[in-house]
């Protein structure tokens, strides 16, 4: 064959290896809006990442911040301001030209109080509000206070265009909002300006556009899965995720534990309805260690998980790798230790029934929220491991609204099993979880004053670390607060699900991660192959 | 409704018998089969209803004997998580490990006794309501039926809501299990006291009530000897419908913490486990307990002859 | 001599009726706002365990949903609403509740529809088809298939219909076919019981001849009364079926709404099925108050 043909030829099989095509996969609700600055679901963040252009982007796979739009950045020593040099010729998805001003654009109507942009009350910081400088297509940040952790904070941040006719609609990431069916379908197609190419300068993204379909049913979605309608599937629930092992062997991915936890917890606020002596139970660390010493966590991730889980030390994944304390000693299950906790704390075991000091037989009721399969049986096998105790743990599910109300506002519960999604990498997205005066510091929420010398300290530590600027010192101060919650067990963490997703044959060049979005993450760099893809329903 | 019963008549006197034309005959022994107690119905009928009161006497025997021989239902064996059954297991194990037998005669006890009291209940209630609205007529008729409109119309989910959030978290099982079916009975009734209603009505403007009239009878024996024997099918055809109705409601009132909690089992929380077709596939055993419902409640229609065909 | 009701008696009546009806419709309206607004769960919100919230958001937050919760304001506003066709706007999806039912409405009014009449068809064609044939093992499995049926939780026929790729439709005429069955076939049986129908058959005369003159008009009433009442029952299991099925109705709207207490929502569907159910009723009693000869 002669060269000037090779040459084509060996294109168009790069083509071909790059088809492009259409990438579908479901999401399992309707999205609660579209507006890319008030995500606050999982479906409006995964369309989100995939529509929006973000100053700096954390890579999922090495957990590290590389530029984005913002060609470079830098970050004052004492916190409070942040400069970026923006990348040059960057237009919006309908041509509009992206200008440092549209950042500052952003940012102002992200601090709109009418938006209600969850995002925004990281940013709201001091008594007045930032300023801006733009200077030679570079534009610095300026805050009343230190902010921490801007890489993660701008990570979510996406740039809206202060001058497209489209308002919102015109976006910087690689795929734009084509149609949105509601109940039906959310379709997205490639930007044309979008400004990534790849190694060998080929414009990104390869895949022509993204189908979204809504679809509840994890069984039928599974079904899509294997007849071909859709190309992946990300959280799967283990026992199918077993069954498709054995059925597509090759199409299943376990990337290790995820960023989610299982935990529980006893009420240990002083203006909840409950009697004295089960607030005294509650208060003691001696019985909250107890109960954790007496709960079984492999047998969880064996039975409930299939395995497929890790016992949880604390509120940090081991998948968090630089914010994970590998020194935390790992939980064991040890019944004689558990006894011995509460015959210490005054509490004795009589005919397999555990009473306090008082003479009160030990029974409290765990609340948690109904059709979650996974956590009720959790829950029924933590009923089972506490009778071992002798503690007699009443089950009560309710749907989800019922249970946040009793957990944020009237307080009407003794314990409450749940879960931790969407956490992120840095712990300071936790700081109203771990802060004695949050709302979210939810066994004892609200207080005046830190009721206990712990949490005392917990504050201080929380506090440091958001004003520190060195990173290792700050991981110093937070594996100090891991390691206090995990000798006071505030939090029992029960478990680290693993992050299962199953992809498809022709999906090329997917690197599952435990961090969300666990299979798109890479998006631009993904393609389909094959030809005159079923368009399936 | 037989005329010649409304006018008090004897059909057994040869006499009469002489006297009676042969088309006459025929109905008047038609209408005795149907009339004769049991010891004299058809032989047929006669061993279908010993073989159901049998069926319905084996489980109630066996879920009550499970108390001493299958009595736990709630220990996780997590070694043998949905093993097939064996000897120490007949029924094979859940999820969690628990034996599945005991757990199904367990929740056998415990859903079909509430359940029938509530269906039951729930009769009560729409025959008085519809007997009423039927009977009445008029004004009182339309009220009552806006009445039945009302109670099937309003989200009654938020009332489930409202009494599980004024419940203590403690509440006792049973006294969960007992307001749940107790609800459910106060509001189940809405449907079967439509049909009673339309039936009653039919009953009043029929030719064989107007018949019995115009043979002196009067006041509440034309009602109690006339009229609500002709409510007895129906109202049997309804009880059989609302005893599964009321299983399969009490296992969704679970979602809104109300009804059985864990780890007791239910008839209801045993048939959701249907819900997965995956896990029927795999494991046919859980349809063990479809298979037990059917029973009892074929077995119940059987004995209170609401399966009777007459020839 | 036949008595003939007068135009103005007729035209009270009938004023009388609607005036009636519009009461029940809106007392139904009221008991519903207030079983929404006073079920717990109703001033919170999920974000509530978002902890990047800071304060002042959650006062907002919270502020807003207080505003949501005035029952008299709500009302207020819906009444004067309806008259211009503007039924409000979802609190959980922000969206005019007008598009909403535009949407959904006509895939639930097909599995609405389609379902409730395979289920008689089926029903009342397999209660006549054993009157007729009269073969007790016919009957016998009849009765073992409507009882299997009756048992099957809707959710797990739903599951199953989706399995073998059939519509929601299907699934609502299945869950409704056991209980059109059984009444109808009580119904059936308990006619044939009835002294003249027994003459009949003693008589000579044919089945058919029986069911179509005889059987079928006594039982007319009490049918009319079920089919009303199967309307009430379809309603309520199409939530579970859409929600399974995915179907984007007004089932699933429901379910999503009570999740999220979205007050508006729910008022405008409960609306929606008083209506219906009192229509159903009406044609009903229509029919069992008509002239009779």
């Amino acid at each position: 064959m002669r060269k000037s043909t090779l040459i084509p030829a060996a294109l168009l099989t790069a083509a071909m290896l790059h088809a492009g095509g259409e990438l579908r996969f479901c999401v399992r609700g309707e999205p609660r809006n579209l507006h890319p600055l008030t995500a606050v679901d999982d479906i409006s963040d995964t369309v989100r990442y995939l529509t929006g252009g973000v100053l700096i982007r954390i890579n999922r796979a090495t957990q590290k911040a590389g530029p984005e739009l913002a060609a470079s950045w830098s970050v004052s020593r004492d916190n409070r301001s942040v400069s970026f040099r923006i990348r040059p010729g960057i237009k919006f998805s309908d041509g509009t030209p992206f200008a440092p001003d549209d950042v500052e654009y952003t940012f102002r109507q992200l601090l709109d109080p009418k938006l209600q942009a969850p995002l925004a009350d990281s940013f709201r910081v001091g008594s007045s509000e930032p300023t801006f400088e733009i200077r030679n297509g570079a534009i610095k940040i300026t805050f009343a206070a230190p902010v921490a952790d801007f890489v993660s904070l701008f990570d979510q941040l996406p740039i809206i265009s202060a001058h497209s006719k489209l308002g919102v609609k015109a976006v910087l990431g690689p795929f734009m909002i084509k149609e949105y069916r509601p109940g039906v379908e959310l379709l997205l197609v490639r930007n044309p300006n979008y400004w990534k190419t790849d190694v060998q300068g080929r414009h990104l993204p390869y895949l022509d556009s993204v189908r979204l379909p809504i679809q509840q049913n994890r069984e039928t979605e599974l079904a899509r899965f294997r007849r071909g309608d859709v190309h992946l599937i990300d959280t799967i629930d283990p026992a199918i995720f077993d069954e498709l092992a054995r059925q597509m062997p090759d199409a299943v991915r376990d990337s290790g534990p995820s960023l989610d936890s299982e935990m529980m917890w006893v009420n240990q606020s002083a203006s909840a309805p409950l009697p004295a002596y089960k607030k005294q139970w509650f208060r003691s660390r001696a019985f909250r260690v107890a109960l954790s010493d007496a709960i079984r966590r492999s047998d969880i991730c064996r039975v409930v998980y299939r395995g497929h889980a890790r016992p949880a030390y604390g509120p940090v994944s081991p998948s968090n790798t630089f914010w994970f304390d590998q020194k935390l000693k790992a939980p064991e299950f040890n019944l004689a230790l558990s006894i011995q906790e509460l015959a210490g704390a005054g509490f004795a075991l009589h005919d397999k029934t555990l009473y306090d000091a008082a003479g009160h037989p030990v029974e409290f009721s765990l609340i948690t929220n109904s059709g979650n399969q996974s956590r009720e049986k959790i829950a029924a096998m933590l009923q089972q491991d506490l009778s071992a105790i002798g503690i007699k743990l009443n089950l009560v599910t309710l749907d989800f609204k019922s249970l946040i109300e009793r957990i944020t506002s009237s307080y009407n519960y003794e314990a409450c099993l749940l879960g931790l999604r969407r956490v992120e990498l840095d712990p300071n997205s936790q700081m109203n979880v771990w802060l004695s005066s949050a709302p979210n510091h939810q066994f004892n929420p609200s207080q005046k004053t830190p009721e206990t010398p712990w949490e005392a300290e917990i504050d201080r530590l929380m506090r440091k670390q958001a004003s520190e600027t060195d990173r290792n010192r700050r991981k110093a101060d937070f594996d100090r607060v891991q390691e206090i919650a995990a000798g006071q067990q505030p939090f029992i963490y029960l478990v680290n699900p693993h992050s299962l997703s199953a992809v498809s044959g022709v999906l090329k060049n997917t690197s599952p991660t435990p961090l969300p979005p666990q299979l798109v993450w890479n998006v631009e760099y993904l393609s389909v192959q094959g030809t005159a893809l079923a368009r399936g329903f | 409704m037989s005329p010649l019963r409304a006018c008090g008549r004897s059909l057994s006197s040869g006499q009469e018998q002489a006297k009676t034309p042969a088309p006459q005959r025929r109905i008047n022994r038609l209408q005795a089969l149907w009339s004769r107690p049991l010891a004299c119905v058809d032989f047929r009928h006669r061993r279908l209803r010993i073989t159901a009161i049998a069926v319905l006497l084996l489980f109630a025997g066996l879920s009550i004997g499970a108390m001493w021989f299958a009595p736990d239902y709630a220990t996780q064996n997590r070694d043998c998580i949905q093993q097939n059954p064996s000897w120490k297991y007949p029924l094979g194990t859940d999820e969690l490990g628990r034996d599945n037998l005991s757990r199904l005669l367990s929740g056998l006890r415990l859903s079909l006794l509430l359940s029938t009291l509530a269906a039951a209940c729930a009769c009560a209630l729409a025959l008085l309501f519809g007997a009423v609205s039927g009977l009445a007529g008029g004004f009182v008729e339309t009220i009552l039926l806006h009445s039945i409109n009302l109670v099937e119309s309003v989200p009654w989910l938020f009332l489930f809501l409202t009494v599980r959030a004024l419940l203590p978290l403690n509440v006792s099982p049973s006294a969960s299990i007992w307001l749940t079916f107790a609800l459910l009975a106060a509001l189940g009734w809405t449907h079967a006291a439509r049909v009673l209603q339309a039936s009653v009505r039919e009953i009043r403007h029929s030719e064989a009530l107007v018949y019995a009239r115009a043979c002196g009878i009067a006041g509440w024996r034309l009602w109690v000897y006339q009229a609500l024997p002709g409510l007895r099918r129906v109202s049997l055809t309804q009880f059989t419908i609302l005893i599964p109705t009321f299983i399969l409601a009490e296992a969704g009132l679970g979602l809104l913490g109300l009804g059985v909690s864990e780890p007791l089992p239910s008839l209801g929380n045993l048939l959701r486990q249907l819900e997965k077709p995956e896990l029927v596939h795999a494991h046919p055993l859980v349809l063990t307990p479809l298979l037990v419902l059917l029973l009892v409640i074929l077995s119940l229609r059987t004995v209170s002859g609401d399966l009777e065909v007459t020839a | 001599m036949a008595h003939r009701t007068s135009p103005v008696v007729l035209l009270r009546r009938f004023l009388l009726n609607v005036i009636l009806r519009l009461s029940a419709i809106a007392l139904v309206a009221c008991l519903a706002m207030i079983l929404v607004r006073y079920a717990p769960g109703f001033e919170t919100d999920d974000r509530d365990l978002d902890p990047a919230l800071g304060a002042a958001t959650r006062n907002a937050i919270h502020q807003q949903r207080l505003a949501e919760g005035s029952l008299t304001e709500y009302a207020r506003k819906l009444a004067s609403g309806i008259l211009h066709g503007d039924l409000g706007v979802s609190v959980a999806l922000g969206t005019p509740i007008r598009d909403l039912i535009a949407q959904r409405g006509p895939a639930t009014l097909r599995i609405l529809l389609t379902g409730i009449a395979l289920a008689w068809i089926g029903g009342l064609a397999w209660s006549l088809g054993l009157a007729i044939c009269r073969v007790p093992s016919l009957a016998g499995l009849s009765v073992l298939a409507s009882a299997f049926l009756l048992c099957l939780p809707t959710a797990a026929v739903a599951a199953l219909m989706l399995n073998v790729d059939w519509p929601a439709q299907m699934v609502l005429a299945l869950v409704l076919l056991p209980k059109v069955f059984q009444v109808t076939r009580g119904l059936i049986t308990q006619a044939f019981e009835h002294a003249e129908v027994l003459a009949g058959r003693a008589r000579g005369l044919r089945t058919t001849r029986l069911l179509g003159f005889y059987v079928l008009p006594r039982i007319a009433g009490p049918m009319l009364a079920w089919l009303a009442a199967t309307v009430g029952l379809a309603v309520g299991a199409v939530v579970p079926i859409e929600v399974i099925c995915d179907v984007p109705g007004l089932g699933q709207l429901a379910w999503k709404a009570a999740l999220a207490r979205d007050l508006p929502v729910l008022v405008v569907l409960t609306l929606l099925v008083a209506t219906l159910i009192q229509f159903s009723s009406s044609a009903s009693l229509l029919y069992q108050r008509g002239p009779r000869s």
